[in-house]
């Protein structure tokens, strides 16, 4: 039975437990780590953070000191998180996570100077490094590789960046063919998956890349960006499709959903529509193709339009929330009678969601 | 890629689960069944929103163009259109798809769409132009109670709120005050806690309980904070938030159900620290609030897991 972290066999019946019930399975197989749901997670995860920061503040106070500070406040939070961990077997709680985290940030102040954005930056990337390494942790790994790519925009660092990113993300697809032991360890492939090519995409934008310019000197950037970004998108969104719907990944899927989207902010201005054209097509175009999928994979085998598995109660309280945040519009004084009815830029009718801040 | 197939076998030799139970878990994990109705569901929510605005943006734009009269007509049409399915499901007796679920919606949305625009351009309703966020409520409600749906009651729900805020004089969260905002809220979940009363002598339509707690706890807790955010209500906002906030946690134990534990405890905490802010206006004393709150509210709801768990 281990202390530091659960055994991978421990961590494989956690994940059983969340599959077939935790009344499946018992104290013994898991070793008597416990873990949350989601929503309590995020509530957990929430008072963790308020309580972190009401330490900082309070001996911040009291030390006149952000060095003083954040050292009592690691110091703290990190023993307490270490403490919750080891003795009381918390794993993917939200509780300790949020200590562990907020302990490793506090300590920023202490090796840095607030002056520069570059240590700060670094200093930020290696905290949540090592809250995602003790933690494994794919929010945390995600936090890390967005201040580490902030440290290297920071010295114009974006052609090897978006290589990098783009070649990571080949791995992290590929590495998901792999017969992974620990559940936690195929988590932060999956979400690297997702992650790792929005990185790539972003880093290619955000500093105008263009990875055909090496190769073709005669073309120029403007042209090269419009077309080459585009058509890496089809290619990634294809293979991602494709190795998603074969290897069973669902990660894969959110990846070639997300190439999509990338792919339709690309090509905005290839079409001529307006953008609440544009708005209608792509949503009819996305509602059919739902509703076409979901009638034709109405099958027990393969894949399927079954819901099978259990509904979190996360998703349930997400899907009744936007239903009433759709239904509800912003209603504003020029719509009573006698006033300007319609205002320019959205309207204020009941219901139809349309706030007018599009 | 992660298998567990090797320890659900073992969970059906301990009994733990039934062969069918297994069989269906074991297919899931080899890849035999490979579930998307989460993707479909999302993609179907996006395309919605994605359409709902689109039109709203339309509207505001080709007033003068297409016309108000042909507006309200296409509007009409594609509400209807959207109802097809389920009024033909519902005549088959044949349960909704998840996407079918969202298309419905879309055509409540659209219908509601409709009625505001009228309301809007034709004035039917003169000076009792609010109750036409009645009537989208009632008309949601309707859909609701016909297609046994529990997002059009969403939907309904939140259209009743909307009309309580703007009999209270409510135009927008910005330029309202703290008290009407409130005060309209807990009168909106008061309305909500007597439908629902109602509701629950129809054994079909138990289901939507879940729906009307979920409204009525998130509607009186954000109300009674917003009441704790103006000075002149502050003290009774605090209390009502506190007493709300303990009742949710108590029905979480009593019902099992772990996110109104979550949403007493996460309410209550920023109660209590609004509370220290109110009665303590020194910084040190609302840090010390802050982090008493925190853990303690962390010790609340770990404790009422652990009652829940332990009475599942």
């Amino acid at each position: 039975m281990s202390t530091f972290r659960p055994s991978a066999a421990e961590e494989r019946w956690l994940a059983v437990a969340d599959i077939a019930g935790e009344k499946a399975v018992t104290a013994a197989d898991t070793g008597g780590w416990r873990t949350a749901s989601l929503l309590p997670r995020c509530a957990f995860f929430f008072l963790g953070i308020l309580a972190s920061a009401a330490l900082f503040g309070l001996a911040f106070l009291l030390s006149s000191s952000a060095i003083g500070a954040g050292l009592f406040t690691a110091f703290i939070c990190i023993g307490v998180a270490e403490l919750l961990i080891t003795s009381k077997r918390f794993f993917g709680m939200g509780f300790e996570e949020a200590l562990w985290m907020a302990g490793a940030i506090s300590l920023v102040p202490v090796f840095i100077g607030p002056e520069s954005d570059r240590p700060i930056a670094l200093g930020l990337a290696i905290a949540f490094a090592a809250t995602a390494l003790r933690l494994v942790n794919p929010l945390f790994a995600t936090c890390a590789l967005a201040a580490a790519s902030w440290r290297m925009s920071l010295d114009g660092g974006w052609q090897a960046a978006t290589i990098a990113f783009a070649i990571s993300t080949v791995i992290a697809w590929l590495a998901l063919k792999k017969n992974f032991v620990r559940p936690s360890t195929q988590r932060l492939a999956q979400w690297m998956t997702v992650v790792l090519p929005l990185g790539a995409y972003l880093w290619a934008k955000q500093f105008n890349f263009d990875p055909w310019r090496y190769l073709d000197r005669e073309v120029t950037v403007d042209s090269m960006t419009s077309f080459a970004l585009p058509l890496v998108l089809i290619g990634a969104a294809a293979i991602a499709l494709t190795l998603g719907l074969r290897w069973r990944q669902h990660a894969l899927l959110i990846a070639f959903a997300l190439c999509v989207v990338l792919l339709a902010i690309e090509l905005r201005d290839v079409s001529t529509l307006t953008i609440e054209a544009k708005l209608i097509v792509y949503g009819i175009v996305i509602l059919i193709s739902s509703v076409i999928l979901e009638r034709r994979l109405r099958r027990p085998h393969g894949v399927t339009s079954l819901p099978l598995g259990r509904d979190s109660d996360a998703w349930k309280i997400i899907e009744l929330g936007t239903a009433a945040t759709l239904a509800t519009s912003s209603h504003r004084p020029d719509s009573t009678p006698g006033g300007n009815e319609l205002e320019q830029g959205g309207g204020s009718y009941g219901g139809a969601g349309s706030s007018g801040s599009f | 890629m992660l298998s567990l197939e090797h320890e659900l076998h073992e969970l059906r030799q301990r009994g733990a689960i039934d062969d069918r139970t297994c069989a269906e878990l074991v297919a899931l994990e080899r890849g035999e069944v490979f579930p998307i109705a989460f993707e479909l569901r999302a993609a179907a929510y996006i395309a919605v929103a994605m359409i709902v605005t689109g039109i709203g943006i339309v509207i505001a734009h080709n007033l003068e163009r297409i016309g108000p009269l042909a507006i309200a007509i296409a509007l009409a049409l594609a509400a209807a259109g959207c109802y097809v399915p389920a009024i033909r499901s519902l005549r088959r007796n044949e349960p909704r798809s998840a996407v079918g679920e969202y298309v419905l919606l879309l055509g409540a949305l659209l219908l509601a769409a409709d009625i505001g625009f009228i309301e809007t351009s034709f004035h039917p309703l003169g000076g009792l132009w609010t109750l036409h966020l009645l009537l989208i409520a009632l008309v949601h409600a309707a859909g609701a109670y016909i297609f046994n749906s529990k997002l059009l009651l969403s939907a309904s729900l939140a259209s009743l709120a909307s009309w309580f805020g703007f009999q209270a004089g409510i135009t927008s969260m910005f330029d309202s005050k703290p008290a009407s905002v409130g005060s309209s809220g807990l009168a909106a979940a008061v309305a909500i806690l007597i439908w629902r009363a109602m509701n629950s002598r129809h054994a079909r339509y138990r289901d939507f309980a879940g729906t009307f707690d979920f409204f009525i706890a998130n509607v009186a807790l954000i109300s009674s904070l917003i009441l704790a955010t103006n000075r002149d209500t502050r003290i009774l906002g605090l209390i009502l938030a506190l007493f709300f906030a303990t009742a949710a946690i108590v029905y979480a134990v009593h019902a099992r159900a772990i996110s109104f534990a979550v949403y007493g405890v996460i309410y209550g905490v920023i109660a209590m620290c609004i509370g220290a802010a109110e009665i303590n206006g020194r910084f040190a004393g609302v840090f010390l609030a802050m982090l008493i709150s925190a853990v303690g509210g962390a010790f609340v709801l770990g404790y009422v897991r652990q009652l829940i768990k332990g009475s599942a």
